[in-house]
């Protein structure tokens, strides 16, 4: 029992901070609209510039160009970089493709992608839920037919980050109508600029463009472009999704905005001249979300722990996924109101002023417990792999 | 960070476990709840020569020295097992404040009978107006050519019919100040009414009238008494909280246990979606409100500014507070029908984690000790 980070972490830390005050544009206070043509350029920028200090691939093994640093130290880069909502860190390529590929890609895969990857190069996007394809991933229908060394792709992706931006994506394919649907799935790289493939913009309710629709039109993509075996993609898909869930980053956007709420609670004052931080109710509500963030702070904390001692986190990943999307939530929903009628503004504009960002932020949040499993998803997780309750 | 046990600890944890299940069934809980001790000499004198009494006091005055994060790891298990006596009260609470503020010759008189369980010594912190709000004390003390005289009134105070010393604070002309007044041998009248309680621990209601103590029964400096109530609030609802989860974490697996075994519409009704995430559910909440509460006990020893120790308790003890709160009506809406009945275990724990709250320092005045240093 020990709830301090090490000397090594606490040094890590601070040349974190260092870089992002040199790094970001003055004064950033994020969050960073990838949709516009700055924003991207702001985000490439940044991706680079981490690649450069080799931290986008830290915990990647030395062989693939990683400093394999331990899963505390990778945790600290994401609560820090999200913390300072710093743009760049490419969660596609490094965080979820690169250990995939390690551990099931083709030497000529490995050599092709790893290095790229690993310089911030080409950008991945993830194409996996489908129209009909949600929470029921193993559901999905987006066909590739082998037909001699080319997969033809015939469907449709959606809901994917980033496709408008990115050049390439992995996808999950079904590759055998008979067989039983975990197992006709294949997994597949796919270059966007692909013939047949046509990308339709999403305006999320933040009334951004952070995601698309992506139509497959006989899309010929190479044989060596499959990563695993031919219909064992499930198991290649499976292994990745433990790569995606590492939910500090909602932990401090959470507190990253509850700081500004209370802030601005500290040195506003209402009409009658009273700070609105002594307002018990709100002074107390205020304190009870900083406890909801730190509950949900100590099991991502504790999932990473995990992962330095070799065990794979399972269930803790899913109650941190909960916990710190619906902390997350409420602190949002608390400061809209706090408000009053300011932090119903929608403004994209007024990005210096909290009165235009909070609104925003909150519809951007919906996504949190919807997305990488459900919320609902993760709690038939936590039933079945944790509690071991009966399917039936 | 650490989240594991060390082999210490280990040993602690798995020895707790084992002992308690032999002895203290819910057989022994049961009828604890109606005696009129509400624990056994027996039993006192055993955890006693287990060490359990004397973990956190030094090797000097009888015990292991240890940390209150060892500590914690039995207290869980104490709190899962609801095991009766005032444990968190002597071994924790007045141990290590007498540890703290005693001179040699009071850490000499208590503390190795409080670690062999022959003495038990309990706070008395609830004033006139039944919460642990200091400004309603209601002792008051005058200072005497021969000592102090004190006289006034202290409510429920745990296990106070049975208690060798009670830290006691009074008010004086100085401010408030703590004495550790010996119950039984006390000059002057000390009246002592029992009440039974909820949570089937005794408390009473103990007045003092002219009592006179020796100088030397002060704890602490005179005027100093409520650094000695904030460090005895302060160990008291770190403990609390590593309790009240110990004991959700028992209500949860026998919760999922039941849901399990329990069959309607042809099925086990765990595996319903609706109560898998209630499952889900109370165990998330219990894994929140663990780490928090191992942290605050952490945090007592550690090297960390006094207030930030102070922060990270607040924050364990409303935590635990609120969740083991829903951790228990959940575990009530899926035991059903049986779960309402004296018969089945599972309101012992209800009752007893309700009872808790109020401990040093209920939700609010947490919330509020948080909210004032945002």
């Amino acid at each position: 029992m020990w709830f301090e980070f090490n000397d090594e972490e606490l040094e890590f830390r601070e040349e974190l901070q260092q870089f992002l005050n040199d790094e970001l544009p003055n004064g950033w206070i994020g969050p960073n609209d990838e949709s516009t043509e700055e924003g991207w350029a702001l985000y490439q920028r940044m991706r680079r510039a981490l690649a450069d200090r080799g931290w986008l691939t830290m915990t990647w093994p030395k062989e693939y160009g990683g400093q394999e640093a331990s899963p505390m130290i990778s945790l600290i880069f994401a609560e820090e970089t999200s913390y300072r909502r710093a743009p760049g860190n490419d969660r596609f390529g490094t965080r979820m493709l690169g250990p995939t590929l390690m551990h099931f890609g083709s030497e000529e895969q490995k050599r092709k992608y790893l290095p790229d990857i690993a310089q911030g190069g080409l950008q991945w996007c993830q194409g996996y839920s489908e129209p009909n394809t949600g929470s029921d991933l193993a559901s999905l229908q987006t066909f590739a037919e082998l037909c001699g060394d080319e997969f033809v792709i015939n469907g449709s992706k959606i809901w994917t980050s980033l496709a408008h931006r990115a050049d390439m994506m992995f996808m999950l394919v079904r590759t055998d109508r008979e067989a039983e649907r975990h197992s006709g799935i294949t997994f597949l790289l796919v270059d966007m600029k692909s013939t047949g493939i046509q990308v339709n913009p999403i305006i999320n309710i933040a009334g951004a463009h952070s995601f698309n629709q992506i139509m497959f039109d006989d899309v010929h993509v190479p044989i060596e472009n499959m990563v695993g075996e031919l219909n064992d993609g499930w198991n290649v898909a499976m292994n990745l999704l433990n790569f995606e869930r590492g939910n500090i980053d909602y932990v401090s956007w959470a507190r990253r905005s509850w700081e500004e709420i209370r802030d601005y609670a500290a040195n506003t004052r209402r009409f009658d001249g009273s700070l609105i931080i002594d307002d018990i109710k709100v002074r107390r509500r205020l304190a009870e979300l900083e406890a909801e963030i730190e509950m949900a702070r100590y099991i991502t904390y504790e999932v990473a722990w995990l992962q330095t001692q070799g065990y794979p986190p399972s269930t803790e990943a899913s109650m941190c996924k909960i916990a710190a999307t619906e902390a997350n939530c409420a602190v949002l929903d608390f400061g809209v109101e706090l408000l009053g009628m300011p932090g119903l503004i929608d403004d994209p504009d007024e990005h210096e002023d909290l009165a235009g960002r909070l609104f925003k932020m909150r519809m951007y949040q919906t996504s949190g417990p919807i997305l990488a499993g459900t919320n609902e998803i993760q709690k038939n997780i936590i039933a079945y792999r944790g509690l071991e309750l009966p399917r039936r | 960070m650490d989240f594991g046990l060390n082999e210490t600890q280990e040993l602690i944890r798995s020895s707790a476990a084992e002992y308690l299940s032999d002895q203290s069934p819910s057989e022994f809980v049961r009828a604890m709840a109606t005696d009129e001790k509400g624990y056994t000499n027996e039993f006192w004198r055993e955890i006693g020569e287990l060490g359990w009494l004397g973990l956190i006091t030094p090797e000097k005055y009888g015990g292991s020295g240890m940390e209150m994060s060892d500590m914690a790891v039995l207290i869980a298990e104490w709190g899962a097992a609801i095991a009766p006596g005032p444990f968190v009260e002597s071994a924790v609470v007045s141990a290590s404040a007498i540890d703290k503020f005693g001179t040699d010759g009071q850490k000499r008189e208590w503390l190795s009978g409080i670690a062999t369980g022959e003495k038990v010594a309990i706070p008395a912190l609830i004033g006139s107006d039944g919460t642990s709000n200091l400004d309603a004390i209601d002792v008051q003390g005058s200072e005497t050519s021969n000592g102090w005289v004190l006289g006034g009134n202290c409510r429920f105070v745990p296990y106070g019919n049975s208690a060798d010393v009670a830290l006691i604070p009074a008010d004086t002309h100085a401010g408030v100040t703590v004495f550790a007044v010996p119950l039984k041998s006390a000059e002057g009248t000390v009246n002592v009414e029992r009440i039974k309680m909820a949570s089937g621990a005794p408390a009473c209601n103990i007045e003092l009238n002219e009592v006179v103590v020796p100088a030397a029964s002060l704890l602490g400096e005179t005027g100093g008494g409520r650094d000695v109530v904030d460090h005895m609030t302060l160990y008291g609802a770190s403990a609390r909280a590593v309790q009240m989860v110990g004991a959700g974490s028992s209500v949860t697996d026998r919760t999922i246990a039941y849901v399990k075994e329990r069959r309607q519409f042809g099925r086990p009704i765990g595996a319903f979606q609706v109560i898998q995430h209630y499952m889900a559910d109370m165990a998330t909440k219990v894994k929140s409100a663990k780490h928090l509460a191992d942290r605050a006990a952490w945090a007592l020893t550690a090297d960390l500014p006094r207030d930030g120790a102070s922060r990270i308790v607040s924050q364990a003890k409303w935590t635990a507070n609120t969740l083991m709160n829903d951790v228990v009506w959940k575990a009530h809406q899926s035991h059903g029908a049986i779960g309402f009945t004296w018969e089945h275990d599972l309101h012992l724990y209800t009752r007893r984690i309700l009872s808790w709250r109020a401990d040093f320092g209920d939700s609010d005045s947490h919330i509020e000790k948080l909210a004032q240093t945002l």
